[in-house]
């Protein structure tokens, strides 16, 4: 690096979406599948309900270790097979 | 599809009997995750506007970018009559076409660099939010498919 970084921060940065996140109170049963896939089930974040416009690609990225996955038809699909 | 079957692992080139096979079993879960990551990109069932040719094309461009003749080779075979906007000069491309490999070029390429107007650009050319979801999903997907090859193929050189 050619500079030393010498002040620091503590606010947190935020992520916003370029896009505009699908709505979950309008999302279909695939998406609310994939969603229970995430970390957290308290509040989904916009960062997921972006991804949920590609509901397939988001039902398989979450790690299926996770207990929360096989609430996943995609998962218990997988499973079954 | 057995574990050697997976994409990432037959264009490594690991078979059975190579060392790296033997790591590779130990975590055949990443490969089978993985190889349901490219499903779910490559040939989704809800495609939007971009189509498995189309997507297939895409992959075998950005394998081209990234100078891996295998995975551009195995990607060109799902591409049919898009296979020609895997060259890197497409002249005759319709203007929507044209943002689309523009898009896909850079992030791909210069990620740095990508910028808020780059996603304008691509609603601008009438493309919904949702397929610029399935676009950058597509495009991050052989960003990390075409490393893991890169060092797999790395390792086995390594190890055999």
């Amino acid at each position: 690096m050619s500079c030393v970084i010498h002040n620091f921060t503590r606010n947190v940065p935020l992520w916003q979406p370029r896009v505009t996140p699908d709505k979950l109170a309008e999302a279909t049963q695939e998406q609310l599948d994939a969603l229970q896939v995430t970390p957290s089930n308290t509040k989904v974040s916009d960062y997921v309900l972006t991804l949920a416009h590609d509901v397939e690609s988001l039902s398989v990225r979450s790690p299926c270790s996770m207990q929360s996955c096989m609430t996943s038809a995609v998962c218990r699909e997988r499973n079954a097979n | 599809m057995t574990l050697f079957e997976t994409t990432i692992l037959s264009k490594t080139g690991v078979v059975p009997d190579y060392a790296l096979a033997l790591a590779a079993m130990t975590h055949e879960n990443i490969f089978t995750m993985s190889q349901a990551a490219e499903d779910a990109v490559l040939r989704p069932r809800d495609c939007g506007i971009f189509g498995h040719d189309m997507r297939a094309a895409l992959a075998a461009r950005v394998a081209e970018l990234a100078e891996d003749e295998t995975l551009a080779t195995y990607y060109l075979t799902g591409a049919g009559d898009l296979a020609t906007i895997a060259e890197e000069a497409e002249p005759d491309a319709a203007q929507r076409l044209t943002t689309i490999l523009t898009f896909v070029d850079k992030v791909s390429n210069q990620i740095r660099h990508t910028a808020a107007e780059d996603i304008a650009g691509l609603q601008a050319a009438g493309i919904s939010d949702a397929d610029i979801v399935r676009l950058c999903e597509l495009v991050a997907f052989l960003a990390y498919q075409i490393r893991v090859v890169s060092g797999l193929r790395l390792m086995q050189e390594t190890t055999l």
